[in-house]
């Protein structure tokens, strides 16, 4: 049983100007056996972050709490942490045994007892039948696993990764991902995992930390950051392909743009613009391409949230089709059906959903709710 | 000798005399008349840190007894009879536990080579390896992923950098002299594994321009925010080239070009012009 608590958690890298931190404000509680990822774009400081909670970086300012401990100032060796890494290297000369013990000996461990850890290890991965092996001979899958199983054989209670997919060609990583859920849920360990891919971090995560440059945006499940983010940049992170902007001019309860859109927000949401005080101000309109439709049932419904747009490029994806389109001068992008694909060139009629839309504050960027 | 003491107590305000050399990583220590010296790194430009390293008794230099080390600190004329090219890579190891676990890594790090010529450690942190040029010698990338892997089977934090590779000759201590300092330099930057090619630019500035009134008052001029400075790597990183850089920003094209416009207003510089965007660059190491 772990906890972790990040108490207010600052990093300031020794060569950096006086109120330039790398981390700031980072307060985070993690639970039991949770699966969390830092996700966010690159030098965001996920990587920082996770070092510090490994002791290979030292905590400017805040609180590190394991099991309600003090840990600041404990050396990585003594706490309970195995770390894997984004590149998966091997001892080239050593054995796939060899490879998963090494830590262990170092560790002074008696010979029984790492045969009994790297055995059970390999049985987990499926790599029993190589233990002898060479890393040379050995797929890049089974290499992969290998740099797991030198994590598993420290029976950590906490595992932290560090990207330890990126260097994967796309369907190794895909089985990769299925992988690492499926060991955490039989290790049961608490795990942080960091990645830029947020496809990985949707799939993967129980709960997600956004990040953007150094500073945490949002907490949450993937379907939370997904449906409410709080934020334009969460908005704009989550979710692929990403949500469309517009910026837009709102007046009792339409919102136009310069470049030809002129919507109706449905009665809801546009008493939520009212009360939060934004009539006849410009904020920023935020609509996922899975929220912008062709079908006519959908114009029906909304008569007043369909634009004529002109399909600038186009692609057929099996059962959707994505339709880059533009009013006027406002470009944006829709999935639909596959039925309602069209060439680039032709005129569609589309209808924005905009009972799933979001509203952001145009300076501030934090979502109107 | 007290007397200079004194006198540096004076011009670093933050410096201490010490019983025993200060362990943490920020600090830099120093052994002048037998006497501890602890300054915080951040406040020593690489040059300082360098001199020091040449006047400190610390170094353990003296009792280095090692051919190699004596010809490329100028304190040997022997050059060592090695006829193929060497590189000369340089570590620092944070976090050892003790001197046996030092042994141990240095064994761990020259068994991940093909033909060592030679390593030692010349301190408690810092060693030396020197390798023969070979045609499978690892690359800078290769070298950063077994460090990464050592590191995580002795809990350690390391940093190298890697040479060039060098006839052996008489000019090799005066290039080992410029190595060094781009060692040390290398320790204050992001990636732990660096060579020539990572520290050039940043080493140049930090000797060249960085203390200069012209720079600092560009700098300060300018006032570069944190979303001014990502676009401005971001461009860098992707060779200007638009679309992939508003992709990395995750900004919109249009987005990305209208800040570039309003920071051709606010400063005068066309982040569109190449020229300009590496002097913007640059202004942010
Ligand atoms: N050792 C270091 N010294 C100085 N600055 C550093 C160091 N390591 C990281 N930084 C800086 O701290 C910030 C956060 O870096 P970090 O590596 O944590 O980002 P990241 O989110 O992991 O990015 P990436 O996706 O590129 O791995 C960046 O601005 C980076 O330049
Ligand atoms: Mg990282």
């Amino acid at each position: 049983m772990v906890e972790i608590d990040l108490n207010h958690i600052y990093k300031r890298y020794a060569n950096a100007e006086e109120d330039n931190y790398a981390v700031s404000d980072f307060d985070l509680h993690i639970k039991d056996k949770e699966f969390i990822v830092f996700v966010g774009p690159s030098g965001c400081g996920k990587s920082t972050t996770l070092r510090m909670i490994a002791g290979l970086e030292d905590i400017t300012k805040g609180e590190l709490l394991i099991n309600g401990k003090y840990e600041n100032d404990t050396a990585p060796k003594d706490r309970d942490i195995a770390m894997v890494f984004q590149n998966y290297a091997l001892y080239p000369h050593m054995t796939v045994f060899d490879n998963m013990a090494f830590g262990l000996k170092l560790r002074k461990y008696d010979k029984d007892t790492i045969k009994t850890k790297v055995d059970h290890a390999a049985k987990i991965l499926g790599l029993s039948e190589y233990l002898d092996r060479k890393p040379a001979a050995l797929s890049g899958g089974q290499r992969q696993r290998v740099a797991l199983g030198r994590a598993i054989v420290r029976d950590a209670p906490i595992f932290l990764m560090d990207e330890p997919l990126s260097n994967l060609d796309a369907k190794l990583r895909v089985t990769m991902r299925a992988e690492i859920a499926k060991l955490h849920q039989e290790l049961n360990t608490t795990t942080i995992y960091v990645t830029h891919d947020q496809t990985e971090a949707m799939t993967m995560a129980d709960r997600i930390v956004v990040m953007s440059m150094g500073e945490v945006q949002q907490i949450g499940t993937p379907k939370e950051v997904y449906e409410t983010p709080k934020n334009k940049f969460v908005a704009g992170f989550i979710g692929s392909p990403s949500m469309n902007f517009f910026d837009v001019h709102y007046k009792d309860g339409m919102v136009t743009d310069n470049g030809g859109l002129n919507l109706k927000v449905p009665e809801g949401r546009s008493k939520i613009l009212d009360d939060a005080g934004y009539n006849d101000k410009d904020v920023t309109l935020g609509v996922r391409p899975e929220d912008i439709h062709a079908e006519g049932a959908m114009e029906e419904t909304f008569p007043e949230a369909t634009v004529e747009s002109k399909v600038v490029v186009s692609e057929l994806l099996g059962a959707t089709s994505m339709l880059y389109s533009k009013v006027d001068d406002t470009e944006f992008v829709a999935i639909v059906d596959a039925r309602d694909y069209h060439e680039p060139g032709a005129t569609v009629r589309l209808t924005f959903d905009l009972n799933k839309a979001h509203f952001f504050d145009e300076k501030t960027t934090d979502a109107i709710e | 000798m007290l007397g200079s003491i004194a006198k540096l107590l004076e011009l670093y305000p933050d410096a201490k005399v010490v019983v025993e050399p200060s362990a943490d990583p920020d600090d830099y220590n120093f052994l002048i008349q037998d006497q501890w010296v602890t300054i915080k790194k951040d406040h020593l430009s690489t040059k300082e840190k360098f001199l020091l390293s040449l006047v400190s008794q610390d170094n353990n230099n003296k009792s280095i007894n090692n051919n190699w080390w004596n010809f490329l600190v100028h304190e040997s004329d022997k050059i060592p009879s090695e006829k193929s090219n060497v590189r000369i890579l340089q570590f620092e190891v944070q976090k050892l536990e003790s001197d046996d676990r030092a042994k141990e890594w240095l064994n761990v790090f020259v068994d991940t080579f093909d033909d060592v010529v030679d390593s030692f450690w010349i301190n408690k942190y810092t060693g030396i390896l020197i390798e023969k040029e070979t045609k499978t010698n690892m690359d800078k990338l290769e070298v950063q992923r077994m460090i990464q892997l050592i590191d995580s089977d002795f809990y350690t934090k390391s940093r190298v950098y890697v040479g060039q590779f060098w006839p052996i000759n008489e000019k090799l201590p005066n290039i080992f002299d410029m190595e060094r300092q781009l060692f040390h330099k290398s320790l204050e930057m992001k990636d732990n594994v660096n060579n020539l090619s990572t520290v050039i630019l940043d080493f140049l500035i930090e000797q060249n321009l960085k203390n200069t009134d012209m720079f600092k008052s560009l700098k300060k001029k300018i006032d570069i925010d944190s979303k001014t400075t990502q676009m401005i790597n971001a461009l860098y990183k992707c060779d200007s080239n638009l679309t992939k850089t508003a992709k990395e920003l995750f900004l919109h094209r249009n987005t990305l070009l209208y800040r570039m416009e309003k920071f051709h207003e606010q400063t005068g510089f066309d982040l569109k012009d190449r020229d300009d965007l590496v002097l913007c660059f640059l202004l942010l190491k």
